[in-house]
């Protein structure tokens, strides 16, 4: 069984190096859904690294494709391919563009980018394994910033009225969007209540929390007749605290005294590893 | 390809073709989907939700997530075809069309019923006059005009085959006739040409028009003027080689298309002219800059000039200009 808070802390660590490396990109995030990557990865996830299309997966569809880097760090600790990779974040003719396409990069089931259409795909899967009478997870990861695109609400339907029971939909309510807070820039939504009654099955948890983020991964694939959200509390720029602290942390240079700044708190975080 | 005509009178409405073929097709294979969102009572796709209800998705009025929901299904091994009115699986849901779909490679066969002048009585909201302009631009789609039912017919079990993205447009409820017999084959980025004539003058069409064509042909010939006709069914892929013979060949080339003068048929046709060594006249018969209106269909076709007397005044105008031609016919 893997250590999942040590799990946690590498993929926290190397993420910020990847984006330390390409001086800059989506950080904010990306670190609030390193708790998620980190549970469903390291414990939940079916997968085999040696053969990505393996038919007898589950499948993780990053819906906020922004937070590629994390995503990326993530699949290279499980082995989908070798860490160096994450240095070519973005440079000319790269395997890891800044948002996820599945044609390049080993381990990625859905290009995404385009906000909305990752949770589309995936409810598309969750539809075709059922059809193929599979027992496969689809995990969505949604930003509740992207929940102002309608497409997200259509996905929702469609999920609840096809009783896609595998589709196990996280959101990533950190609040944040690229232009502010959500309630600034447009509306804050209260997930809870709007999951709960559209019909899905809705757990609320702590988005640090991994106990809490297990405990809630395994009552969705418990529950059976509909469809399972998990709204995460999160903190954009989640585990580092001075980006926690920044107004705008949505992608952010990190050169100069930033970068300073960071190497101080990654330093702690790798002695604790 | 193996093509031959049909003599007989025999018409079936492209609705009708669609369903029927999803039937065959889901009878063979398990894969196929077939995805409505809200109008399987206009294509008629209503009795495979009955009689093969495993194999049909109905998205309600959810166009984009229908879309992307099928790049999804496409990647999960499953075979989709998706239908609605072209303005709805074109303008509506570009960006899932280009992220989900095309630039994703999966596969999706997008049947746009009522596209162009076939809108009728649903007047300009739901027509599209510039949807092969719109889906020419996407790598990786395959744009096909099919002109009868045999075509379409044989485009939806190629793309069975095959695979990949398939826009199709066409009519919807009006029987067409049949044009070429039930066994016909194609092969997509071939045109066909279906009359080869003696005058120095071709018309490029594709879709409906190839129909107006012909008839403007059979009036053409009392008058001793007898043009060559191709089917450009596969506008993207197309035929280069065959256009090249064509400009080559004529010293009149006519574009004559349901869509907007831009991008479409006539735009390829004028490209492959300006590319040649060649200098033919170049006429286009299309949907001005405009907006669709309500109406009949012969209403849209003699307020937009694309009937077949239309062709026939404009191949006659330009007929009398050019010395050549009388010199020659």
């Amino acid at each position: 069984m893997i250590d999942l808070e040590r799990f946690r802390d590498q993929i926290r660590l190397q993420t910020c190096y990847t984006l330390i490396n390409a001086k800059g990109g989506h950080i904010g995030g990306s670190m609030s859904i390193v708790e998620s990557l980190a549970v469903v990865y390291g414990k939940h996830m079916k997968f085999d690294v040696t053969k990505p299309k393996w038919e007898d997966r589950d499948w993780f569809v990053l819906s906020k494709g922004h937070s590629g880097p994390a995503y990326y760090s993530t699949l290279a600790l499980v082995g989908f391919f070798k860490k160096e990779l994450l240095n070519t974040l973005n440079h000319d003719n790269t395997l890891l563009p800044s948002h996820p396409d599945s044609l390049k990069t080993p381990g990625v089931d859905c290009t995404t980018g385009s906000l909305g259409q990752g949770i589309s795909q995936a409810v598309g899967i969750a539809k075709a394994l059922k059809h193929n009478r599979k027992d496969n997870v689809v995990y969505c990861l949604i930003g509740d910033g992207e929940s102002n695109e309608g497409q997200v609400w259509e996905a929702v339907q469609f999920a609840v009225g096809q009783k896609l029971d595998n589709f196990i939909l996280l959101i990533d309510d950190n609040k944040k969007q690229l232009d502010g807070l959500t309630k600034d820039v447009n509306v804050e939504l209260n997930f809870d209540k709007i999951m709960n009654s559209f019909g899905f099955y809705t757990q609320v948890v702590k988005g640090d929390d991994l106990v809490a983020i297990d405990v809630a991964i395994q009552n969705s694939k418990n529950n059976r007749g509909t469809p399972s959200a998990i709204v995460l509390q999160t903190v954009k720029g989640q585990g580092i605290k001075f980006v926690e602290k920044m107004a705008n942390n949505h992608h952010i240079a990190l050169e100069g005294d930033i970068k300073e700044q960071l190497m101080v708190e990654l330093k702690e975080l790798e002695d604790r590893l | 390809m193996n093509v031959a005509l049909e003599t007989e009178k025999k018409a079936t409405s492209f609705r009708e073709t669609y369903a029927n073929t999803l039937n065959e097709l889901i009878i063979k294979d398990n894969n196929v989907m077939v995805l409505e969102s809200d109008l399987m009572k206009s294509s008629t796709t209503d009795f495979l939700f009955e009689v093969h209800k495993n194999n049909c998705v109905n998205f309600g009025i959810s166009e984009a997530n229908m879309i992307s929901a099928a790049g999804g299904m496409s990647k999960a091994g499953l075979i989709p075809y998706a239908h609605s009115f072209a303005p709805f699986v074109t303008r509506r849901p570009l960006d899932q069309i280009y992220m989900s779909i095309a630039y994703s490679n999966n596969n999706l066969f997008i049947y746009a019923s009522d596209a162009g002048i076939w809108s009728q009585r649903n007047g300009g909201t739901h027509t599209t006059n510039e949807d092969i302009a719109i889906m020419n631009a996407i790598p990786n789609c395959h744009v096909f005009n099919p002109s009868d039912p045999v075509q379409f017919k044989w485009l939806m079990n190629n793309y069975h085959k095959n695979k990949g993205f398939y826009y199709v447009r066409g009519g919807r409820k009006n029987k067409i006739q049949h044009l070429y017999k039930e066994d016909s084959t194609f092969e997509v980025g071939k045109g066909i040409v279906l009359h080869k004539g003696k005058s120095k003058i071709a018309i490029v069409t594709a879709g409906m028009m190839v129909s107006e064509s012909l008839k403007a042909l059979n009036s053409l010939k009392h008058k001793k003027i007898d043009p060559t006709i191709v089917d450009m069914f596969s506008i993207k892929p197309y035929d280069e080689e065959l256009l090249q013979q064509i400009i080559k060949e004529n010293e009149l080339v006519i574009a004559v298309e349901n869509h907007s003068k831009f991008g479409g048929v006539g735009s390829i046709v004028a490209y492959e002219i300006a590319k040649s060594n060649y200098n033919p006249s170049f006429k286009h018969i299309a949907i001005p800059d405009a907006f669709g209106e309500v109406g009949s269909l012969e209403f849209l076709m003699n307020k937009f000039k694309l009937s077949s007397s239309d062709i026939e005044n404009s191949i006659l105008e330009e007929f009398s200009h050019l010395t050549t031609f009388k010199e020659k016919t």
